[in-house]
């Protein structure tokens, strides 16, 4: 089923001539993992902000869940997708953890009673609920983001969008919260949409778009799109370890049966060619 | 035998106010020329020890030979600043602390500070430059119209321009794309191979892998190892210890031969001497 | 990693003021400081003085930790205190040189300033001491409650009050940060006359500045994203109840404001 619909959408800054996004069309399916990458500067986070609402396209139509994205639907939009940035430290609103999972349901005029539960549940889905009184200063930008994703997973919404929101941590804390969304995105069936530059973030996804010079240069599953060398490197996100492996293995005269495998079906075919 | 760039004995610090030493008994030599990669999770003192090497705090015990200049608890102020005519530091998000109105006279306030005259000042702006990549007429640019990647660029100018023998780096590919990443890393490599010696701050093991001779791995102000990368990913132990991640050619050498593939060398350190491992491995298969 | 003792930072244990409701706490504080025009007298100064000292006891926090707090601010008292003397007239004469003077007025007004100074800035330690920064903002979102009626934007304000106190230590790592990284430039913060340390002060503030507007353009998506909407009304999260416990530091108030009058209608 069809989730976010988008139909020729077409965005530009007022005081700007160059498109920011230029007819983009694309459908996002329910419970489905989108990773959108593209070079710095070439619309992807301008996609992101206006599936949410942050921004109001030049022309075109963004519809989520048969609602259209509006000036009068924004409540509705913002409550139902859940955005989290990329700046641990800048999307902290509260003085405590609880505080700041409390904000978005002050928003939504959620009463005092069911805030309480609705926090206690959503620091428990992150792994934060002994950090409950903690104050921001003394929380690693991990965990911080483990809190802003908890502020938005108070709000019970059905899409969660991610600008670039593990790239200022460190690998083991990215790879632990990767792994939380992996399990939030199956308990809950979430919509994932994912900006990233990162190749194991993207390799998560079932399906990529490729955003290049305002247009969708390329959409597909991760076999088309991570096999497909030339057009990563062009947009300058590099090519999966998994990829780089089966070329040396390639031009070394090792002949591999399909074009693209993930780096856990090579490990595999490796392990039984050597055994 | 290469010179020590930096030698460290019996180091401890403890920052004001706090109970806890944040760096102790720390005794290490970093050699001239030398690519050094330090490694350990946030708040293993990785930071701490980088700035006493700039001399930007002073030790509490112990001494610090850097680029010759001794440094120990009793060091006057004066005296440590001179560290810095030797010892360049590009700290994490280095785009972070540009002020300057052109992105000239933000890489000439190294260099001036340093007292050198306007001649020596220009020429090493475009000195700097041009070892970022940058092109010469950005100078009259602000630095705050650039975008993120050419910021941090100007950044690291600014310190290179200071001309260091020695040059520290806090995760200086933190927030880059590949590409960048790449291209930072490999003008890294050029400066190291021009005889600065590196000092790197990192978290992805993959760079320590393919750059560092010489890695030094902390955990709670205590330095754990010192030693070859190549040393340090084979000790699967020490590296649990350390809650640190193998880089993936190392990776996968390992899943192989826990899976009964019999490879030489268990320690690739890049994907082509993996795929060569592999590939070797297979040709002796097909001989049995 | 942050248990440095600075003048006004929270002190994380437990005692009988750190568990009272801060409303009550920041008008005790309010009062007492109100408290302190009105001492005349020697018996007065130390029935206010014991006061203070009856509450430093109760919170739990060593005499020496709000000294440290306070030392920074010491000088400032002391240059505040020495030009009183020097530059006040009145009584009897002690010394003179130029418009300098030494007199007996000029003493006793130094004294009372340098009893008021020590005296307020301690009392809102012990304040800051015992109650954590937001709390103090949401008992002075309860202060400010009846200018609502005033069509002051109260929620508005409140709010604004709480962000910028909740980024204070966030830009002050971020001070420090910057500085350090000019330092390792070759900049010499504590070189120079006054016009080159004033020079220096802009490679810190311009990317304080710069950093700060991002700071708050971000936030204020982030903000929008999570649904926030300045005119539309909220519940809140955190609400205060008054306890038994503190009526009774009410009533502790009362006594000192009464034993205060006393002595003065007395002696």
């Amino acid at each position: 089923m069809t989730q976010i619909k988008i139909r020729n959408l077409t965005f530009k800054y007022p005081d700007s001539k160059s498109l920011v996004l230029d007819n983009i069309n694309l459908d996002i399916k329910a419970s489905s993992w989108t990773a959108i990458i593209g070079h710095n500067g070439s619309g992807k986070s301008t996609l992101a902000r206006l599936i949410d609402g942050l921004l109001m396209p030049t022309s075109g139509l963004i519809e989520v869940d048969g609602m259209k994205v509006d000036e009068n639907t924004l409540g509705i939009i913002h409550q139902q997708i859940g955005f989290v940035f990329q700046n641990p430290e800048n999307q902290f609103v509260g003085a405590t953890v609880a505080d700041d999972v409390a904000f978005g349901l002050e928003n939504r005029q959620i009463s005092r009673l069911e805030m309480e539960d609705r926090i206690n549940s959503a620091l428990a889905m992150v792994g934060m609920t002994k950090y409950k009184n903690v104050e921001p200063i003394n929380l690693s930008g991990g965990q911080k983001q483990r809190v802003a994703l908890a502020g938005v997973l108070a709000l019970m919404p059905k899409v969660i969008i991610l600008d670039e929101a593990t790239s200022m941590l460190d690998p083991r804390a990215r790879q632990e919260i990767l792994t939380l969304l992996k399990k939030l995105k199956k308990e809950y069936n979430l919509s994932i949409i994912s900006i990233t530059h990162d190749l194991n973030e993207i390799e998560l996804a079932d399906k990529i778009v490729v955003i290049n010079d305002a247009k969708i240069a390329k959409q597909g599953s991760p076999a088309e799109i991570l096999g497909d060398k030339e057009l990563l490197l062009k947009i300058g996100v590099g090519i999966p370890a998994s990829q780089q492996l089966q070329s040396l293995l390639v031009e070394r005269g090792v002949t591999i049966p399909q074009k693209y495998l993930s780096l856990e079906e090579l490990k595999n075919w490796l392990s039984q060619q050597l055994q | 035998m290469a010179k020590s760039a930096v030698t460290i004995k019996d180091l401890h610090y403890k920052y004001p106010n706090t109970t806890s030493e944040a760096l102790s008994d720390i005794s290490l030599t970093i050699k001239e020329q030398e690519f050094v990669a330090i490694v350990g999770q946030t708040g293993s003192g990785k930071s701490t020890l980088v700035s006493l090497i700039d001399g930007l705090i002073k030790p509490e015990k112990g001494d610090l030979n850097v680029a010759g200049l001794k440094i120990n608890a009793t060091t006057k102020a004066e005296d440590l600043s001179k560290v810095h005519h030797r010892v360049g530091f590009v700290f994490q998000f280095p785009e972070q602390q540009l002020f300057a109105e052109t992105v000239e006279e933000d890489i000439a306030f190294g260099p001036r500070n340093l007292g050198w005259t306007a001649g020596q000042i220009k020429k090493s702006v475009d000195d700097a430059l041009k070892m970022v990549g940058l092109p010469v007429a950005l100078k009259t640019h602000s630095p705050f119209a650039l975008s993120g990647g050419q910021m941090r660029r100007v950044a690291i100018a600014g310190v290179l321009a200071m001309k260091p023998q020695i040059l520290i780096l806090d995760e200086p590919t933190a927030g880059l794309d590949t590409q960048a990443t790449n291209e930072l890393l490999k003008l890294i490599k050029q400066l190291n191979n021009k005889a600065t010696t590196v000092i790197m701050v990192t978290h992805q093991m993959e760079q320590v892998a393919r750059y560092a001779d010489h890695v030094i791995a902390m955990s709670e102000g205590k330095v754990i190892a010192d030693t070859t990368p190549r040393h340090l990913f084979s000790d699967s132990q020490q590296l649990a210890k350390l809650s640190l991640t193998l880089p993936i050619s190392v990776d996968i050498a390992q899943f192989l031969r826990k899976h009964d593939a019999k490879l030489e060398n268990t320690e690739p350190l890049t994907l082509d001497s993996l795929a060569d491992e592999i590939v070797k491995a297979m040709r002796s298969k097909e001989n049995e | 990693m942050n248990n440095k003792i600075v003048f006004g930072s929270y002190v994380p244990v437990k005692s009988i003021l750190h568990r009272l409701d801060p409303r009550i706490k920041l008008i005790m504080c309010i009062v007492y400081v109100i408290l302190i025009f009105f001492v005349n007298d020697w018996l007065t100064a130390l029935w206010l003085l014991a006061a203070l000292f009856l509450a430093i006891k109760l919170s739990n926090v060593a005499l020496k930790q709000y000294w440290q707090g306070i030392k920074p601010l010491f000088l400032i008292i002391l240059i505040t205190v020495a030009f009183q003397i020097l530059f006040s007239s009145g009584g009897k004469m002690y010394w003179h040189w130029g418009i300098m003077a030494i007199t007996q007025d000029g003493l006793i007004n130094s004294l009372i300033i340098l009893y008021r100074f020590i005296i307020i800035i301690t009392a809102s330690t012990v304040l800051t001491a015992t109650t954590q920064t937001f709390q103090i903002a949401d008992a002075l979102a309860w202060l400010m409650k009846p200018l609502k009626v005033v069509k002051v934007p109260v929620n508005q304000i409140t709010l604004m009050l709480s962000i910028a106190l909740r980024f204070v230590p966030t830009i002050m790592d971020e001070t420090t940060k910057i500085m350090k990284a000019q330092r390792a430039r070759g900049i010499n913060f504590n070189s120079g006359n006054i016009l080159t340390r004033i020079q220096h002060l802009v490679p810190i503030l311009i990317p304080l500045f710069v950093n700060s507007f991002k700071r708050a353009e971000e936030l204020a998506t982030a903000m929008e994203a999570r649904g926030y909407d300045p005119n539309a009304p909220r519940t809140h999260y955190r609400q205060l109840t008054w306890h038994t416990y503190d009526i009774w530091a009410a009533l502790g108030l009362g006594i000192v404001i009464i034993g205060l009058l006393w002595i003065r209608i007395i002696f």
